[in-house]
């Protein structure tokens, strides 16, 4: 009886403990590296919103079931609020996740009180096919509308002489777009 | 060989070479007289809260009215008579009955579901298809005004096609993602499939076959004798050929990407489909990269013959009544661009208003009868 309730408690500790594991691994994307890194110059995102666009690239790993494939990816980088250092800016992908249309960063007050998804006001980016809001506070976090998930995000590696370096991409955007 | 007899030659080959004037579920191509009809494009605004449905007079390009109808219209489809028109509001879950001569609403119906999607009719005008997210059809009688048989398939309810006779409805559900389960309270399917379910109207609205296709239906779009169909797939920059008779596909069009748009959405789907120049070409959207495609359909396998660049996020196109003029709306930059069939070049762009994301069209030759009664 006592090995049977020994056994049956560490079964319940091994699922506890695989859940736990796969709920981390989740919260913790994996970050792929670019091929080139992204620089922009720091003063160029010195205005809160104001975006800066550029192209992404990155080659498809070995053990990937597309090896070698190349893939472009676009996004903007944007600073939050004002501030110097990079924990104000974000750099996100622009491709939709839901069907890869790209979206758009909205921030006309009006259009903004239009939106019935949210009672924030602040920047959201928005799908043009098929309404996907996200947030633009919160690095591209889903608000509402069919995406799966938020934005996918660059990594941005830090700012060196004036100049803001974009290394990683979340890897999951490259088996999506 | 008899007059008599070449003039049914004639009309035969006419029949089976005009084409059909749209995607996502629209009626029939059928010719009209200039004379007693007057033509209007019908686009659906998702994002509009109000003055969703803008109303177009084709022959000047211009705007004649703009209506507030259902939250997020979705489906829009209209008998042969095109006098009345049926949109469906993915969020009100209602039909709406429009008569196209007033430009009014003159009914409003419920119970169709989660979210409405493309809808098509009959082309007496009877029985209406309605899809819903849910994975089912409802079949609406418009003289009874009751459901009157429900089809359920596999996947999402979403496009929805009646071939010109009357006689088979074709039902293309969504494979469906991760972003549509996420509402669990809706309960949609996750049976993810890969195929047309064929429906015979003419036998009491009963499934007859289904059509493999290779992943999930996308926009499709019948030619006017319904003996083939033109239809985008998931994963599929281009678009399937398929033979409705033998139910299978028998070609597929893949569109000529540069090395970089290669590198671009290798997971994309092309979508919105049309046919134009009396059935002899297929235009079609790439979404991811901003391009609208023309290829030649009188080979197999289809031909590419033009590439366009146009607004953002091209989604749905239709043709005009004489398939000479292509339609294509961009909701990403809220416009929608104008093209000449016959020079391959584009015409004019219409803009719409900031975030009001033009979608889904149709065009109709409405009947010039001012004091004639709607259906």
């Amino acid at each position: 009886m006592l090995r049977r309730r020994f056994i049956g408690f560490a079964l319940m500790l091994l699922g506890y403990g695989r859940r736990a594991w796969a709920q981390l691994a989740s919260a913790t994307p994996g970050y792929y590296p670019l091929t080139h890194p992204i620089r922009i110059a720091l003063d160029t995102v010195s205005t809160p919103w104001r975006q800066v666009p550029f192209v992404a690239e990155a080659v498809l790993p070995q053990t990937s079931p597309t090896p070698g494939r190349r893939v472009l990816m676009n996004g903007v980088l944007y600073r939050r609020e004002t501030g110097d250092d990079s924990s104000a800016l974000s750099a996100l992908c622009v491709t939709c996740p839901h069907e890869l249309c790209q979206v758009d960063l909205v921030t006309d007050e009006a259009r903004l009180a239009r939106m019935s998804d949210s009672d924030k006001k602040n920047p959201k980016f928005v799908c043009g096919c098929h309404g996907s809001v996200f947030d633009a506070l919160d690095d591209g976090a889903w608000i509402s509308g069919p995406a799966y998930r938020g934005l996918f995000n660059f990594r941005v590696g830090g700012i060196t002489a004036g100049t803001v370096e974009i290394d990683e991409v979340e890897e999951e955007t490259l088996s999506v777009v | 060989m008899k007059l008599r007899d070449l003039s049914v030659v004639l009309a035969l080959a006419a029949s089976s070479t005009l084409g059909l004037r749209a995607q996502n579920a629209q009626v029939s191509y059928w010719p009209h007289d200039p004379g007693t009809t007057h033509e209007k494009l019908y686009v659906n605004s998702q994002g509009a809260p109000i003055n969703n449905l803008t109303i177009i007079d084709v022959p000047t390009l211009k705007v004649i009215k703009k209506m507030t109808i259902g939250a997020e219209p979705h489906g829009v489809a209209a008998p042969r008579s095109q006098d009345v028109l049926y949109i469906s509001s993915m969020h009100d879950g209602t039909v709406q009955k429009i008569d196209t001569v007033k430009d009014e609403i003159v009914k409003v119906w419920g119970g169709f579901g989660v979210e409405p999607e493309e809808n098509d009719i009959t082309p007496d005008g009877r029985f209406l298809y309605q899809p819903s997210y849910a994975g089912y059809w409802s079949v609406f009688d418009t003289q009874k005004e009751e459901i009157v048989a429900y089809i359920h398939t596999l996947g999402i309810g979403h496009n929805t096609l009646i071939d010109a006779q009357g006689h088979f409805a074709y039902l293309f559900p969504l494979k469906g993602d991760p972003g549509h389960w996420r509402r669990p309270s809706l309960g949609l399917p996750r049976t993810m499939p890969n195929e047309v379910t064929v429906v015979d109207i003419t036998k009491n609205h009963q499934v007859v076959g289904t059509i493999p296709v290779g992943d999930g239906p996308r926009p499709p779009i019948l030619t006017a004798d319904g003996k083939r169909m033109y239809m985008n797939v998931d994963r599929l920059l281009g678009f399937l050929v398929i033979d409705t008779a033998a139910r299978k596909v028998i070609s597929k069009a893949t569109f000529e990407l540069t090395p970089d748009e290669q590198a671009s959405g290798a997971n994309a789907h092309a979508h919105g489909i049309a046919i134009a120049n009396n059935g002899k070409e297929v235009w079609t959207n790439d979404t991811v990269h901003n391009t609208t495609y023309a290829f030649d359909v009188t080979v197999l396998p289809p031909k590419q013959i033009a590439k366009f660049p146009v607004g953002r996020g091209p989604y749905w196109i239709v043709p005009s009544q004489d398939g000479m003029t292509i339609f294509v709306a961009c909701p990403g930059s809220d416009e929608m661009v104008v093209f000449d069939v016959a020079t391959k070049k584009e015409k004019t762009r219409l803009t719409f208003p900031a975030g009001d994301r033009p979608t889904r069209m149709i065009d109709l030759a409405v009947p010039i009868r001012p004091q004639m009664a709607s259906k």
